[in-house]
């Protein structure tokens, strides 16, 4: 191999690794996006309005650890990091915009502190290095490429004394190949130079694909924008959440012993983060449903997220409580699991969460996360990862999306979306959610018609939606569940008071009539008997039974007084 | 000689020498970040207000470290009981007190473990005040403990050293400023 030859390989070698790292690089830099998910921010840190934390984990990430130096705050564990990534959500929550908070930090630092130097004189160079290297490239790679005719009179190589006749003769034939053709050379120097451009294109093609224009490349007033824009968002949410809260506050009010009236108030307190009108609400829930186990585990993991994540003793109780009615429910399996993770039970928390993903949607964010949190617990155990099999989801089915809520309802995420989807309802969309929950309670209870408590429940649910007929039917059906004095003394107070017409006084005299001799003679007994005389427009025989009571109570109690107030009204 | 031949040798020159220069220069110190000069120089100083030591307990307000200080240049030195080269630097900051006033800001420190540092390695403090929650440094940009700071009467920052003190920083940071502050 003669000596020219060998230096044109070994320059076009050069070249070619040159461009194909060009060309690899911006893949790199894609790949830097899927690499940042570790990150050193710990939890107590983060900031509960998202947006923000969003803004301030984007402002970190321009920040440099000064302790470290080439780290941002946003991938640094040093304390330093800490201490200001703390100071930046601080001055986020006094409201103060990007470019401010920069600027906070630079007049306390220095430029040093951001990681992107500003486009200023002093950096121009070392913004515009990258242009001017590539610059130099293309010129070079387009001398590469030029044909040998273009450069045969400057050639280095031809000048070398060392070069032997042979060599000169060959690269004589070389050049008088293309001279020959001219323009065949043409049409092939055309294609020849076009190559680098072609590289450059594809380069840029693959970083505009792979890049990462979403963080400090872009420009501050635009990210200033659209942050505008998703905070009045999230307000405008916030306020439409707020009146849900207020509706079902009033509804509750109106309806207190109503099972739906009851989670809506839960659902609602939950958007708005009221968690402790969330736990009442879940908790009268409770009381009503007879104990459903779905709102067991709603409470628990309500109580969960009061405890900031901890899995409380009293939601350790509900939990497995509601594992042991309902060993598929999602919700109370991935609390269980948590539970026994928090204890340091690896082990346990893998199975716990492993045994709930069959029921889990694939497709779901809980799928995506349980993964994480049973491949983090497996690792901790120093086990390895179980094989995971989550539910596949049928069909897609968007338009009775609603329909399928109560099968996805128990996880947290779902639970979330469901909250919004319900808020997002229109009135009769709301109405028929209402509906739908009401037919699901009127199945269970339709199962075990010796349930007296689960009638009234229902009989409730229907007057929340002003069912009369079918509230009469459950006072009806109730009637038949009746074991003791007590429960029947409560039908005849539901149906004398809460639920007043003609079907259900007709109930309550055959109700009254069936009562013991001592339970009649009781004041309660007999303000109901006066209150059924009343309805019946006996006036007289209700004003003899409330007497009655009277004589028996002292005359300045609340009650004497509501009495004489009600038998004036009869007078 | 032809262009092509010298063109990416002489690209190959021009990155090899600015590659070493800024190697050597970073082994000699001159390029070491911390001692950038820090933005406070020529302003107000930051001000200086916490929860003060003395005999082993920290008043509960929150008080100004500088009142206690008569008028004259002073030092601001950031420290901590468990930073070791701030045991280093304590007898140059003991000979330092005999010119000039001290204010420590404990760097996120308990008042048990500070009365036993100070026992050991002395108190050269005027005031001692508490950084728990590092804001204190934060609003000073400070990078990492021990860092000192000389403010002026005026109450301006006149210098700054990243790092412990010496007798080198004595003589080539501190005293210049400071002598020429007393002129």
């Amino acid at each position: 191999m003669n000596k020219s030859t060998f230096f044109k390989s070994i320059l076009k070698i050069i070249y070619f690794t040159g461009f194909f790292i060009i060309l690899l690089l911006p893949i790199n830099l894609g790949l830097c996006i899927y690499a940042k998910s570790a990150f050193a921010i710990t939890v107590e840190e983060m900031l509960e309005d998202p947006i923000l934390e969003k803004r301030a984990r984007d402002i970190s990430a321009g920040l440099r650890c000064l302790v470290c130096q080439n780290q941002s705050i946003d991938d640094s564990d040093a304390e330093l990091a800490q201490d200001l990534r703390r100071q930046v959500r601080d001055y986020l929550i006094s409201e103060m915009t990007d470019d401010e908070i920069y600027q906070a930090l630079q007049n306390k630092y220095g430029e040093f502190v951001l990681l992107s130097p500003p486009i200023q004189p002093s950096t121009y160079l070392l913004w515009l290095a990258p242009l001017i290297i590539i610059l130099i490239g293309v010129f070079l790679i387009i001398n590469l490429f030029r044909p040998a005719s273009a450069k045969s009179n400057n050639s280095v190589f031809e000048d070398q004394t060392s070069v032997n006749e042979i060599s000169r003769e060959s690269v004589k034939i070389i050049q008088n190949t293309p001279n020959s053709a001219t323009p065949k050379s043409q049409s092939s120097n055309l294609v020849r130079i076009s190559i680098p451009f072609c590289i450059l294109a594809v380069s840029l093609a693959v970083y505009l694909v792979l890049g990462r224009p979403d963080l400090l490349d872009q420009p501050l007033e635009k990210r200033q924008e659209v942050i505008a824009k998703t905070n009045q968002e999230l307000k405008d949410r916030q306020m439409a959440a707020l009146d849900n809260f207020k509706q079902a506050q009033k509804q509750v009010a109106l309806t207190p012993n109503s099972l739906t009236s009851q989670f809506m108030l839960a659902a609602t307190a939950s958007q708005i983060g009221a968690i402790d009108d969330e736990i009442n609400a879940l908790k009268k829930a409770l009381e009503l449903s007879n104990d459903d186990p779905r709102i067991k585990s709603q409470l628990a993991e309500a109580f969960t997220r009061q405890a900031d994540g901890q899995v409380t003793k009293d939601a350790s109780r509900l939990i497995s409580e509601v594992i042991k009615s309902r060993p598929n429910d999602i919700r109370a399996l991935y609390l269980g699991g948590l539970e026994a993770f928090q204890k340091g039970a690896m082990r346990e928390a893998v199975d716990t969460w492993k045994s709930a993903t069959p029921f889990i949607l694939s497709n779901s964010d809980l799928a995506v996360q349980m993964t994480a949190d049973i491949a983090r617990a497996a690792e901790l155990a120093n086990i390895d990862t179980p094989d995971l099999s989550f539910a596949q989801p049928k069909t897609q089915r968007q338009a009775d999306n609603i329909q399928a809520i109560p099968e996805i309802d128990t996880n947290s995420d779902a639970f979330q979306e469901r909250l919004s989807q319900f808020s997002e309802l229109s009135a009769d969309g709301q109405k028929e959610f209402v509906e739908q929950m009401i037919e699901k309670l009127a199945e269970r209870v339709q199962e075990q018609p010796d349930n007296f408590s689960g009638w009234l429940q229902l009989a409730n649910a229907y007057i929340s939606i002003e069912d009369n007929l079918s509230v009469e039917n459950a006072l009806k059906s109730a009637s038949n569940a009746v074991i003791s004095d007590q429960q029947r003394m409560t039908l005849i107070e539901f149906s004398l008071l809460t639920f007043p017409t003609k079907a259900t006084a007709t109930l309550a005299e055959q109700q009254l009539a069936l009562l013991s001799e001592t339970v009649l003679q009781s004041n309660s007994a007999k303000f109901l008997q006066g209150e059924l005389a009343r309805q019946q427009g006996d006036t007289k025989k209700a004003v003899i039974f409330w007497s009655d009571i009277l004589k028996t109570i002292p005359p300045e109690a609340e009650q004497a007084k509501t009495l004489r107030n009600y038998i004036m009204d009869l007078k | 000689m032809n262009l092509r031949f010298i063109l990416p040798i002489s690209i190959f020159a021009v990155l090899a020498v600015i590659s070493s220069v800024a190697m050597i220069s970073l082994l000699n110190g001159k390029r070491d970040t911390s001692q950038l000069p820090s933005p406070l120089i020529g302003k107000q100083a930051p001000a200086l207000a916490s929860v003060i030591y003395s005999n082993l307990s920290q008043s509960q307000t929150s008080e100004d470290l500088t009142a206690s200080i008569n008028k004259g240049p002073y030092l601001v030195n950031f420290f901590a009981s468990w930073c070791a080269p701030c045991q280093k630097e304590a007898p140059f900051l003991e000979k330092l007190s005999l010119q000039l006033p001290i204010i420590g800001i404990a760097y996120k420190d308990r008042a048990e473990d500070l009365s036993l540092f100070l026992e050991r390695f002395g108190n050269p403090f005027n005031q001692i005040g508490f950084d728990n929650d590092g804001k204190i440094a934060i609003n000073w940009g400070v990078y990492g403990i021990p860092e000192t700071f000389l403010i002026s009467a005026e109450g301006v920052v006149v210098a700054r050293h990243a790092g412990e003190i010496s007798d080198k920083t004595i003589r080539t940071v501190l005293m210049p400023k400071l002598n020429e502050m007393l002129k």
